[in-house]
């Protein structure tokens, strides 16, 4: 009688032992769940709404995309942060005879944008390349082109800047502070 | 022409090919649409890239040609037309041969890649600069269109 | 030990004799088509089907749908080739080596069928200085179920410099 007695005791703390382990356990259990779940369900949502309004904004507020021809001026603007713009929509295609951003010239550039460059041999295939591209609009110094600017480039894009000179280059291409 | 085409089928499922990464038809129900990956030949400035290519078979296969066409917007290359994606080459139009079969045609497609031809051109402005011999033009441009599709 | 034959079962087997002549002339443009030529000699290079079995829509094999010897030495089940020449595409010309189709006139094989194919020949270069697309069936009644097999000509191929056009600026030389 009180060898079974005292095992039923030895027996009742055991329970209590792995109770209140069990019990420890799942409390942890659900506390590193939430950890690597983060934010609740509607938080990712909402955030996810945040950032679709935001892609609309950007989307009416997008710049239009430019084709820039790079002739002597441009060129020689070595030390002009040319690099910032290449995030935007814009191509750079450079003249038959000029460098631009040139990697032998020790500038380094983002792989991510560096496509955004076109090298030239021929002037005819600046005018191809402008007419592939069909952006929105053309910047360019006609009077730094050989041969000017060719009458049917207006069917390929909408919008044609001729540039007379460097100040006004500079006022479509700010200088950042 | 189901019994040629279910041979091209078993004939595809071992298939190994250095520019051919997948050629599977979209359902093994109806072998009459296919989808095909190929990788841009070395060498060339479509190299690095892959490219999918429907093909579709009309009922009168082998004794006329599939339709083959790159996905819009995806293949800047002269003899490709930019918008739709469609082909021009010889074997697959005028020099057609009820021998060619399904791979030999994705391999035509993937040497043409590296040979393009500005006789017959899709794409006027890059057949224009192979014209004018502007190779750094060529492959510059090319490259834009590749890099600006991919985002 | 006395054999009795009771009865005697006998079992044939057939095929074609082809004659394949080697180191036969290739043309330079076609010779990437080779290794897919030479692994099966045997098959008919327009339906991948066994010389001596039948082209898609014959059911018995051997003089039913029998095989048509070219000059070039080249070799199709006849309803094959047919089915091709009878296009406007084919040009007349032999599906592996582009040269003209024609049949070799030397061997008792192809002797039922010269005829039929010079009317088909005569015919299609009629059609083909005339550039008539439509399909004509009376060339030959025997071919059978020719339905579904359209004759693609000129009028599939000849937009397909159309996109050149429509550009204001053409091409320049």
């Amino acid at each position: 009688m009180t060898t079974d007695h005292r095992r039923l005791t030895r027996n009742g703390s055991l329970v209590r032992t792995v109770g209140t382990g069990v019990v420890l356990a799942i409390g942890a259990g659900i506390a590193c769940w939430y950890w690597w779940r983060g934010p609740n369900a509607s938080q990712e949502t909402n955030r996810l709404q945040q950032k679709e309004e935001e892609e609309h904004r950007k989307e009416r507020e997008k710049e239009p995309s430019r084709c820039v021809i790079v002739t002597k001026t441009l060129s020689e603007m070595k030390d002009f942060d040319w690099q910032k713009f290449l995030k935007d929509d814009i191509v750079f295609i450079v003249v038959p005879g000029e460098t631009f951003l040139d990697p032998s010239q020790g500038f380094e550039i983002d792989p991510k944008v560096g496509y955004k460059i076109i090298r030239c041999d021929t002037i005819l295939g600046v005018w191809s390349c402008v007419k592939s591209l069909k952006k929105d609009s053309l910047i360019v110094i006609g009077d730094e082109v050989e041969g000017g600017i060719p009458d049917d480039i207006s069917n390929f894009t909408k919008n044609i800047r001729d540039v007379k000179s460097k100040e006004e280059l500079l006022t479509i291409f700010p200088i950042p502070f | 022409m189901e019994s040629r085409i279910l041979k091209e089928y078993k004939d595809s499922r071992s298939l190994q090919s250095q520019y051919i990464l997948a050629l599977d038809p979209i359902s093994t129900d109806d072998l009459t649409h296919w989808e095909c990956t190929i990788k841009g030949p070395l060498h060339s400035p479509f190299a690095n890239h892959t490219f999918k290519l429907r093909i579709d078979i009309p009922q009168t296969y082998p004794l006329t040609t599939p339709i083959c066409k790159f996905e819009p917007f995806a293949m800047p290359h002269p003899n490709v037309n930019f918008e739709t994606g469609e082909i021009c080459l010889d074997i697959l139009d005028t020099n057609w041969s009820p021998v060619f079969n399904i791979q030999y045609i994705v391999e035509a497609i993937v040497w043409l890649l590296n040979e393009p031809n500005f006789k017959s051109p899709l794409n006027l402005d890059l057949a224009n600069l192979l014209r004018f011999d502007d190779l750094k033009a060529y492959h510059d441009l090319i490259s834009y269109h590749l890099n600006n599709s991919a985002k | 030990m006395k054999v009795t034959v009771k009865k005697i079962y006998p079992v044939y087997a057939w095929s074609w004799d082809i004659v394949t002549r080697k180191g036969e002339q290739k043309s330079d443009v076609y010779s990437v088509l080779d290794k897919y030529r030479s692994e099966k000699d045997d098959v008919c290079g327009i339906c991948r089907a066994s010389y001596n079995g039948t082209c898609p829509s014959c059911k018995i094999p051997g003089t039913m749908c029998p095989l048509i010897v070219g000059s070039c030495n080249h070799n199709f089940h006849y309803h094959c080739i047919f089915r091709w020449l009878n296009t406007l595409n084919s040009k007349g010309l032999c599906p592996m080596c582009r040269q003209e189709f024609k049949l070799d006139k030397k061997l008792v094989i192809n002797s039922d069928y010269l005829q039929k194919f010079e009317v088909l020949a005569r015919k299609n270069r009629e059609r083909r200085a005339l550039n008539v697309d439509e399909e004509d069936n009376g060339i030959d009644n025997m071919i059978i179920d020719a339905a579904g097999i359209e004759d693609d000509s000129s009028s599939d191929n000849s937009n397909f410099l159309g996109d050149s056009h429509e550009r204001s600026d053409v091409l320049m030389y």
